[in-house]
């Protein structure tokens, strides 16, 4: 098996649903082998209704489907501490794209990776 | 007796009439203490300008893992109801301001492995004015939970009360746990509210969090010459009863914004605060301590 990558949906679906902008908060996680590009799982996010901490909830959401790397729109500052000390890469995809070309620009080099900061 | 001053909605008076009560009760030789619940933005030393007689620091337990290496069981991932902690590869990661400090994930540890240590998130402030037990709690800036600290400050000054000194809490807006942690413990609820749609909107909302944790309550309506007359009607259609009007008056603006007690600059209000103290102490009588 590949490189595992979850990508952050609007709701349950599959490589033709659009992506959700947001990480704590989205629908849905695709967990992709970015290698094969066959889907592995789709997991509901059960912390969307958290009062607080959504982020660090579906940062455990990933360790727990031990993905190596998450395309989100973007990451509360809880989440990005969450998943940069579980060793999970971040990556910004710009709205209103699907699944499937959200995958394709980030193989293909074209979404901006999140820096990893020591504080 | 304990008497908490809440309101759903801010600034409708809270620290005017809990601080002129507590002042017109110490100045006629009762036993009084003041305490400023608001830790996210207390005021109420502006204008009873406390002397200082000690401070402390006020700490929640927080779980850590003290130098072990974690199993990553995921247990105190899976327990904790506000996400406050991830089990991750031979650590676990603690986030602070989530953290309630139940130490539920202590517990939940197969090998034991986690400790609570203490954490500073304010501090509670123990003075005099003139006469006057005064209390007050400051959150620190950047916490972000502070019932805790709340609740804090309402034990401290509260612990060793006997049965003829009033207590008056000044309890912060709202009615979620922080304004509880302030009016749980009340023998009566004062409720400061305004003749306004919002006033009324969360007048309903406060009058709610009273029933749920089953407190007497009465009210008190500021700026009672302006805006309209739901308030009234609501609280005449559940009961409580209204203890003062205080109409609007610039004289207590006035003072007020330069830190003074209006008491000393408008007898208009003074009468009031008189009225209302008279409408609280008749209430309270075979109400037991």
């Amino acid at each position: 098996m590949g490189k595992l990558v979850a990508i952050t949906l609007e709701r349950t679906g599959d490589l033709d649903t659009p992506i959700d902008p947001r990480f704590g908060r989205a629908g849905a996680f695709l967990i992709v082998d970015a290698e094969t590009r066959e889907i592995v799982s789709t997991i509901e996010n059960t912390s969307v209704e958290a009062a607080h901490g959504a982020g660090t909830g579906a940062a455990a959401t990933m360790s727990g489907a031990n993905v190596n790397a998450v395309i989100s729109g973007r990451f509360g500052p809880k989440a990005y501490d969450a998943l940069n000390r579980l060793g999970i890469q971040m990556w910004n995809a710009p709205q209103g794209l699907t699944a499937r070309e959200a995958l394709d620009k980030m193989i293909a080099g074209e979404l901006t990776q999140m820096q990893i900061v020591k504080y | 007796m304990i008497i908490s001053v809440a309101s759903g909605k801010g600034g409708t008076g809270k620290t005017l009439i809990s601080t002129s009560l507590a002042r017109l009760w110490a100045d006629g030789n009762k036993a009084v203490t003041y305490v400023d619940a608001d830790a996210e933005e207390p005021n109420g030393h502006l204008f009873l300008k406390p002397d200082v007689i000690d401070e402390k620091r006020f700490t929640v337990k927080i779980p850590t893992l003290e130098g072990r290496t974690c199993a990553a069981h995921g247990k105190c991932q899976e327990i904790c109801e506000f996400n406050a902690i991830l089990s991750a590869k031979g650590s676990v990661i603690v986030f602070d301001e989530l953290c309630h400090g139940c130490g539920a994930c202590v517990l939940a540890c197969p090998e034991g492995f986690l400790k609570e240590t203490e954490r500073e998130i304010g501090t509670i402030m123990h003075g005099d004015s003139n006469g006057l037990e005064f209390y007050s709690a400051t959150l620190d800036v950047g916490e972000a939970r502070v019932t805790p600290l709340i609740s804090g400050v309402v034990e401290a000054s509260t612990e060793n009360v006997d049965g003829d000194r009033l207590v008056v809490i000044d309890a912060p807006p709202g009615t979620s746990c922080s304004a509880m942690a302030a009016v749980e413990v009340a023998d009566l609820v004062l409720l400061v509210t305004e003749p306004t749609p919002f006033g009324e909107h969360d007048l309903i909302l406060a009058l709610e969090m009273g029933k749920a944790l089953g407190r007497k309550m009465a009210a008190v309506i500021n700026r009672s010459d302006i805006g309209s007359d739901g308030t009234r009607a609501l609280l005449e259609a559940r009961s409580i009863p209204v203890l003062a009007e205080i109409p609007f008056d610039r004289a207590v603006a006035e003072s007020y914004a330069v830190s003074r007690m209006p008491m000393e600059d408008s007898p208009k209000f003074a009468n009031s605060i008189v009225k209302l103290a008279q409408g609280l102490v008749s209430l309270t009588e075979g109400v037991s301590p």
